[in-house]
């Protein structure tokens, strides 16, 4: 630790103290003088000051008031110490000068900072934003007019340069070294050190001119040193702790009015700011949440999402009003953080959904292939040979598809939601949708009717065991494919019928319940396939011709 | 004002030396301070006036808040009296921003040789380079003379305060104080006596 600078006249009148009161009283005499000296020397200054401040005005004055006063208050104490010296003539007491030596010790470095702190704030007051450039410029000026030793803007810049070096060494050892911003912060900085260099050259006898032109480009470097800063500190306040850059910045900001960084008025703004964001989403997710979700993971979903963004606006809410720091400021970043986890967990979940959706479900594995695949890239069986389109917010999973949570989707139920949706917003007649739905439910009709009596024949008694036993599988399948036809067929007629009822009320509901159903029929009936392979040459010929663009009996070769 | 005091008289700002006869002259002029009608000691007027006067060497070099300025016999080089005039006084009724004599006070030596005509005057002067139209001041009701000495260099009474004593049974008399520690009856008393008692 570096000792504090006493003056070389404060040290003499020091060492005359403890002189005298080890028991040099020889020495009185020169101690009065010196004592009389340094009060010249004390009262000459303090004037000075007093001027420097009246030149400076009452503004900067009141601006640097800590600083005045600091000054102020060590003059006095010096002043203090100096009558403490002259009561030793009156009272004869050693004490009083090894107290006053004490004081003296202190108070003298104590002054020469204050006084250098005051002369920093003038130095560094001026046009450029960046009290660095004041400096120079002020001290250039000073060189200039012979006010300024030269001796002082060398030491300045040399100064100045160790400060940058250290600043480089420290970005080359961190971690951070590569993240944005500090390769330029790096190069202003070393763009720096090769100017101070530079500077540390001048003479007094330099034109204006030079001094202007390092101003000029000190300017520019800290103007850049200044952007990569910023641009460093926003990705580091964006990065972290939650997945949204935006509350990030809200969390750290509170972080920082907690720990009376900064005045609430900056989190009260960034707060507001998103929770116009959030309110736009929360609309969002209303409408949505509204509308018939496209899978089970959709209508699970939404409802996660809105209830996370109303606790993140509450959230916001809070930190829009919080003063300082406290349990309120504190529970408001907890909501928020936990509101952000949430909402990002939920849209996760969406974004695979909708990643998928689309891609065709093996119905052997479950698998989600792409849409013109032939066969499944996992088990590698047939797929079913549906066409593929993209799907429309109206499209609801069949729920009780064998477990699969992603539909199988065709090109009716496509036909069918988008004349709804049409309908609904008044591009599509009445007229047209009706008659679309009677197409459709005529051939449900139609397949129904040729099926209706469908039924597997009795295993002959003829039949051996093992005949049995196959025939039994068989008719088992079949049995199952029969129900998985029925069962198919009644849920699309239902949901046509719910469409027609949609035609004539308007009701969403009844359309969303429409295509849920007629959706729930399909997911059915494609189950089949995985019995068709045995059925086909069963099904009578009006099945294929009753939804022949639904399915299509697979080839030989596939 | 005399021409003669004018040759020998000198005003200026107050420094860093003035101090300790500033702190010394403003005790001793406490008694004089206090109103005839309190019963308030000496000492503890004197504890609050020290208190006052702790920062003086601040004070001396804070040349927007505070002007002191001191008057100096040339011919002797000796001090004769202070002024500390504050500034940027609010009027209580007009809200006017006017200067205001927080103390004045003389050497006894120097007393009638209008030493405090001259300090007042540069009081003005000053209070006039700092923008002020007014300058105010109170005396005490019992310090006759400073009233006397006030009105002929031209201040105008403009307000009179007033005040009352308080007891259980609500407006009570003043307590007046002991004779030990009056100052201006005193003075003034033992002026009447020099003057009947015939010279020697």
């Amino acid at each position: 630790m570096t000792q504090p600078v006493v003056s070389g006249p404060t040290q003499q009148l020091i060492d005359l103290c403890n002189a005298i009161a080890r028991g040099e009283r020889q020495r009185e005499a020169e101690l009065q003088a010196l004592r009389q000296s340094r009060h010249e020397g004390l009262s000459a200054a303090w004037e000075a000051f007093a001027q420097s401040v009246e030149e400076q005005g009452e503004e900067f004055a009141d601006a640097h008031r800590v600083e005045v006063e600091q000054v102020e208050a060590q003059f006095l104490a010096y002043s203090q110490c100096l009558d403490q010296i002259g009561s030793y003539f009156t009272t004869r007491k050693p004490d009083a000068l090894t107290a006053a030596a004490g004081r003296l010790a202190a108070t003298s470095p104590a002054l020469l900072a204050a006084q250098g702190a005051w002369e920093a704030a003038i130095l560094t007051t001026g046009p450029s934003r960046f009290p660095i450039v004041n400096l120079f410029d002020n001290m250039g000026k000073g060189v200039r007019d012979g006010r300024l030793p030269i001796e002082r803007w060398i030491v300045a810049c040399e100064s100045h340069h160790d400060f940058y070096r250290n600043v480089v060494a420290e970005i080359d050892a961190s971690k951070s070294a590569g993240e944005a911003g500090v390769p330029q912060r790096r190069a202003a900085c070393v763009a720096l050190m090769s100017l101070l260099e530079e500077m540390g050259q001048v003479t007094a006898a330099c034109s204006k001119a030079d001094f202007d032109a390092f101003i000029e480009r000190m300017i520019g470097l800290q103007t850049d040193l200044e952007e990569a800063i910023a641009t460093f500190n926003y990705n580091a306040l964006s990065a972290t702790p939650t997945a949204s850059a935006e509350a990030n910045r809200v969390i750290h900001a509170a972080f920082a009015v907690r720990d009376g960084l900064v005045a609430p008025d900056v989190l009260h703004g960034l707060a507001d700011k998103m929770r116009q964001t959030v309110r736009v989403s929360i609309a969002d997710a209303g409408t949505a949440s509204r509308m018939t979700a496209e899978s089970a993971i959709v209508a699970e979903q939404i409802p996660i999402v809105t209830a996370s963004l109303q606790d993140i606006d509450q959230a916001l809410a809070l930190l829009g009003q919080v003063s300082g720091a406290g349990k309120d400021l504190d529970d408001a970043v907890g909501r928020l953080e936990d509101g952000v986890g949430r909402l990002d967990a939920a849209n996760r979940l969406i974004s695979q959904h909708n990643e998928n959706f689309g891609r065709v479900i093996c119905i052997h594995c479950q698998h989600f292939n792409p849409a013109d695949a032939r066969t499944c890239e996992s088990c590698q069986r047939v797929l079913p040979r549906f066409e593929q389109f993209e799907a429309s917010r109206g499209f609801v999973e069949g729920g009780e598809a064998a477990g699969a949570r992603e539909s199988v989707v065709t090109v009716t139920m496509k036909e069918l939601e988008d004349a709804c949706h049409g309908y609904e917003q008044g591009v599509v007649s009445r007229q047209a949708l009706l008659e679309l739905i009677a197409v459709n439910l005529q051939k449900v009709y139609n397949v129904q009717s040729r099926t209706r009596d469908l039924g597997l024949p009795d295993v002959p008694e003829e039949a051996n065991e093992w005949e049995r036993e196959t025939s039994q599988a068989f008719i088992d399948l079949g049995e199952e494919g029969l129900a998985l036809l029925a069962q198919g067929l009644q849920a699309c007629k239902a949901g046509l019928q719910q469409m027609q009822q949609f035609a004539q009320s308007r009701q969403l509901s009844d359309m969303h319940e429409g295509l849920r159903q007629y959706s729930d029929g399909v997911q059915k009936l494609s189950q089949i396939e995985r019995v068709a392979d045995a059925f086909v040459a069963a099904l009578p010929r009006a099945l294929d011709e009753g939804d022949a663009t639904d399915f299509a009996a697979p080839s030989s070769g596939d | 004002m005399t021409e003669e005091t004018r040759d020998w008289i000198e005003i200026r700002r107050a420094t860093l030396a003035d101090v300790p006869f500033i702190r010394q002259l403003a005790l001793e002029s406490v008694p004089y301070t206090i109103p005839e009608g309190r019963d308030v000691s000496n000492e503890s007027v004197r504890e609050r006036a020290e208190e006052s006067l702790k920062n003086l060497e601040i004070m001396v070099h804070r040349r927007r808040e505070v002007a002191i300025i001191v008057a100096v016999d040339k011919r002797e080089s000796r001090r004769a009296g202070y002024l500390i005039l504050e500034f940027k006084r609010v009027e209580e009724s007009t809200g006017e921003i006017q200067s205001y004599i927080f103390d004045v006070a003389v050497e006894q030596a120097y007393m009638g040789r209008f030493v405090v005509h001259h300090l007042v005057r540069e009081a003005a002067r000053i209070s006039h380079q700092m923008g002020h139209r007014y300058m105010s001041a109170t005396i005490s009701a019992s310090n006759q003379r400073a009233l006397l000495t006030a009105i002929k260099m031209g201040f105008e009474v403009e307000r009179l305060g007033m005040i009352m004593a308080c007891g259980p049974g609500g407006i009570e008399p003043m307590p007046g104080r002991p004779e030990e520690q009056r100052a201006h009856a005193v003075d003034r008393a033992r002026r009447r006596s020099q003057r009947r008692r015939p010279a020697r």
